[in-house]
């Protein structure tokens, strides 16, 4: 017999493939929560506003993961502080580049595209985003970010429990799509496999025009050969991507030709990745999550050439993809939002860089995001170990956005009780 | 059930090497097992001179290389093939399986250091270390090696201008594991290789001006500490031989090891000196490694998938064209050598497969038996070598060769619809194509 998606699932064979276990707080027969530090801006939910919202549904959100740690505080700058020139004598603006947002905030000078975003009322910026006891290694805070549990090794992704927590379509093969060649474990579920996707020319399995009808038999044989494992285990999990992974290819095919646009995007994987995302949208399958990396953000050294290359691309891929959302009416149901597992210390270091350190602003960006600066400069005097001090928990962005832009009930995803920040538009039908 | 020697000394040379023709595991399984891995561990005991002359002759046929007005630069396409290929032709598979893990633990990347030559020194590194047989001096050496002081801005580590990077990584990554130190001690441990630095071109140097003489505590021992002082210190830090002990398991025998089993094997690896080499040998000789646990439990990386592949169909590709096309398709993948993403190596595992990745696998493999392709095998010509003359033979070949016949049972009749009756010479040589990539494509090549 043919494992179905559903099948598959009951048995739970991936759970047992994968050597996962149950998020524990999901089987927690009550949650005994411990009182989760407060946001300062945020609001305080009224008892019983959680759960689904309709109209909600049909949003998209597409996270793009900064990796390597992204100076916030190159990034985002509070040019009005003195401290901020005396801590950054190398990295700082000069005075002619300072591509302001407000009277004491300016962006780097790489974002002008941010700048336009922000000036629409389209950008939200979340200052001094973080978790309490910051760890400072790349791959202990990615999976922290990853899995929004800083204080378990956690298998599940919190975008992974999303999808199991939200099953109105969880028929739907492409009810979110990784864009890279690497699925990150914010989408590792216990039970279903997020395909992942590079470009649609090499997403299926090509034949050799020259063997004429040899094509289908090869198909008909592929298709048998990965139906099912001799080994068990892990050997389960390849035959289900395998079946996953053609599924998937023959849904795509739909969504080649129905796209055409006249932006212009960058030439580089990133810009070709938001593209494709694009693409995907256009084609309306019902796709909730994107994802998307964009790497090389450890900047030891020399950080000023480098760190300015990886923000022009940020700018260009995300305003080309915002504008050919709007053009094609649909900018109010998608909204973007980037994170990064660390943010940089408040002084360079000798190398022109900036050695690991805390918590960074987030951007979110959307028609129906209510834009402007959500939290306040950071201090660059009150400081922990040399390191900017947090506002807002991640746990609170996250839940903010299961809630008030996914329409689902962030208990089932988010491990705590964390206040919603209202960075959405009200939205009716 | 009791499997045959055969049976184990496929796997091992699948894990400890990266596979090989039917006739390999035969020589391999003459010795017995315990000969086999004696064999792999011992390998400078076979003479590999074929494989230097082959990569001697791939380097004087190479075009010229790609940036002219920086020579030093090299050529990063010549140096993928010329390792590639190593790998492909070795007679010394676990020597070059090690360098492989030494690139993934001790990681740089051309990409920050921006030398193909720096990558290929590091490389020839590796390589002579392959199994150390003293851990700590391994580490000594790759402390000073250009290619990982750059990469980790150690080069740029200066008194009262610290730099953490290669710091926190040497105790994270290389040697401890997170928790087991403080940011404290990266601090300290920074301040102790300031002046570790390369020169102009590309060699180390130990700059005494640049070097921060302070007093320095450094897990608990406090003095005047200097880069080898910091190692010393690790390797005194009782929670190292089972760090390097589990990481070395979980690459050559399965994911999730008992803290037992880790503590036997870390212990072998203290009364040794620190010696890879006696703890490798151990591990391939631990009842771990022959049991159904570890028996086609990893999944098959793109380097193991492909020069796998190539090594059990006796491929022998001698230009760079035709590897750049592979380690294109191999990038694709998720493995690009001399290019991991990020200071972590590859992740491995589970993390190999994704949609994405399956289908990159499956077209790689179409592109391996395409007719249009610079790298191309001949199944035809294979399987005449071998004797094979009708469709049913031609599966059973195949099969034992890329995936020793060790298959659900109608894998078989599957292949054997597939190939129909091939009518002429033409026909048939297609067919035998796309039984090798169809082969490629299942579940069960994929697992190592």
């Amino acid at each position: 017999m043919a494992l179905t998606r559903r099948n598959f699932m009951k048995d739970g064979i991936m759970v047992a493939a994968l050597g996962l276990v149950a998020p524990s707080f999901l089987v927690k027969s009550a949650y005994s929560l411990k009182s989760a530090p407060l946001a300062s801006l945020a609001s305080v939910d009224p008892p019983g506003s959680g759960g689904g919202n309709d109209a909600l549904k049909k949003n998209t959100l597409v996270v793009i993961q900064l990796s390597g740690g992204n100076d916030g505080l190159g990034t985002v700058i509070p040019y009005s502080d003195s401290n901020y020139f005396a801590a950054r004598p190398i990295l700082a603006p000069k005075p002619d580049e300072i591509l302001k947002l407000t009277d004491s905030i300016s962006l780097h000078p790489s974002l002008k595209g941010f700048q336009g975003l922000y000036k629409n009322g389209h950008m939200a910026v979340l200052q001094g985003v973080g978790y309490p006891n910051p760890n400072r290694s790349h791959f202990r805070s990615m999976q922290i970010w990853q899995t929004a549990r800083p204080d378990v090794n956690e298998p599940t992704g919190w975008l992974g429990r999303y999808l199991e927590a939200d099953d109105d379509d969880e028929e739907n093969t492409l009810r979110a799509i990784n864009i890279g060649t690497l699925l990150p474990r914010t989408l590792w579920t216990e039970t279903t496999l997020v395909p992942s996707i590079t470009n649609l020319e090499s997403y299926q399995f090509r034949t050799d025009g020259r063997f004429g009808n040899d094509a289908s038999a090869q198909l008909d044989a592929v298709h048998h050969l990965c139906d099912h494992a001799a080994h068990g285990g892990l050997e389960e999990y390849v035959s289900q991507a395998a079946i996953d992974a053609f599924k998937s290819s023959d849904l795509l095919k739909s969504a080649v030709g129905k796209y055409q646009s006249s932006v212009t995007y960058g030439n580089n994987p990133f810009a070709e990745g938001m593209k494709l995302i694009a693409q995907v949208i256009a084609a309306d399958l019902g796709t909730r999550i994107f994802y998307i990396g964009l790497g090389g953000f450890d900047t030891h050294s020399a950080q000023a050439r480098r760190h300015g290359e990886l923000l022009i691309m940020l700018d260009e891929g995300i305003t080309s993809f915002y504008n050919d959302l709007e053009k094609m009416g649909k900018a109010d149901q998608t909204a973007v939002m980037t994170f990064s597992e660390f943010g940089r210390r408040v002084h360079e270091n000798g190398s022109a860089g900036t050695d690991h350190g805390t918590s960074l602003p987030m951007f979110l960006i959307g028609g129906n995001i209510k834009g402007g600066i959500y939290g306040n400069n950071p201090s660059l005097t009150d400081l922990d170990n040399g390191d900017l001090r947090m506002q807002t928990d991640f746990r609170s962005v996250y839940s903010s956005v299961v809630r008030n832009w996914l329409g689902a009930d962030p208990s089932k995803v988010i491990e705590g009780n964390f206040n919603t920040i209202p960075f959405t538009l009200a939205r009716t039908g | 059930m009791a499997q045959t020697d055969r049976h184990w000394v496929a796997h091992l040379l699948r894990r400890a090497g990266f596979g090989g023709m039917p006739a390999d595991i035969d020589a391999y399984t003459a010795l017995g097992f315990e000969g086999a891995v004696d064999r792999l561990i011992n390998f400078d005991e076979m003479d590999d001179s074929a494989t230097e002359d082959a990569i001697k002759t791939m380097r004087l046929s190479a075009p010229d290389p790609q940036n002219d007005k920086h020579p030093e630069y090299g050529n990063p396409g010549l140096e993928v093939a010329v390792w590639l290929a190593r790998m492909l032709l070795t007679r010394r598979p676990l020597q070059e399986k090690m360098t492989l893990f030494w690139h993934g633990h001790f990681t740089s990347s051309i990409q920050e250091v921006k030398s193909a030559n720096l990558m290929n020194r590091q490389n020839t590194l590796y390589r002579l270390y392959a199994l150390p047989t003293n851990f700590k001096e391994f580490t000594k050496a790759v402390a000073r090696d250009p290619a990982m002081l750059i990469y980790l801005n150690n080069n740029t580590n200066r008194k009262g201008a610290p730099n953490e990077n290669w710091a926190r990584e040497l105790m994270e990554l290389f040697t401890l594991g997170i928790g087991n130190y403080t940011e404290a001690d990266v601090k300290e441990s920074a301040r102790a290789f300031t002046g570790w630095t390369t020169t102009r071109d590309g060699h180390f140097v130990y700059r005494q001006n640049q070097h921060d003489t302070g007093q320095k505590t450094f897990l608990g021992v406090t003095g005047n500490l200097s880069g080898d002082d910091v190692i010393n210190t690790i390797f005194k830090q009782p929670v190292h031989p089972a760090f390097i002990t589990r990481k070395l398991f979980r690459f050559f025998v399965y994911d999730t090891p008992s803290d037992a089993t880790i503590n036997r094997l870390a212990d072998v690896y203290v009364k040794s000196g620190f010696g890879i080499k006696e703890l490798m040998r151990q591990i391939l000789l631990s009842p771990e490694f022959r049991s159904d646990q570890a028996y086609r439990a990893l999944i098959k990386s793109p380097v193991e998938f492909t020069i796998g592949a190539l090594r059990s169909l006796s491929a022998n590709f001698s230009d760079v064209k035709a590897w750049k096309g592979v380690g294109t398709a191999m990038a694709a993948m998720g493995q690009q050598v001399y290019a991991p993403p990020n200071v972590g190596g590859w992740p491995g595992g589970r993390s190999w497969i994704n949609t994405s990745a399956l289908f990159d696998r499956d077209n790689l493999a179409g592109q391996l038996v395409s007719l249009n392709s610079d790298a191309t095998i001949d199944p035809t010509e294979i399987a005449t070598q071998a004797g094979v003359t009708t469709p049913e033979a031609a599966a059973d070949y195949f099969l034992e060769s890329l995936v020793q016949t060790d298959v659900p049972p109608d894998y078989r009749s599957t292949l054997l619809t597939y190939m129909g009756h091939p009518a002429g010479q033409r026909q048939l040589d297609g067919k035998l194509r796309g039984l090798v990539r169809l082969i490629m494509s299942t579940p069960a090549y994929q697992m190592n």
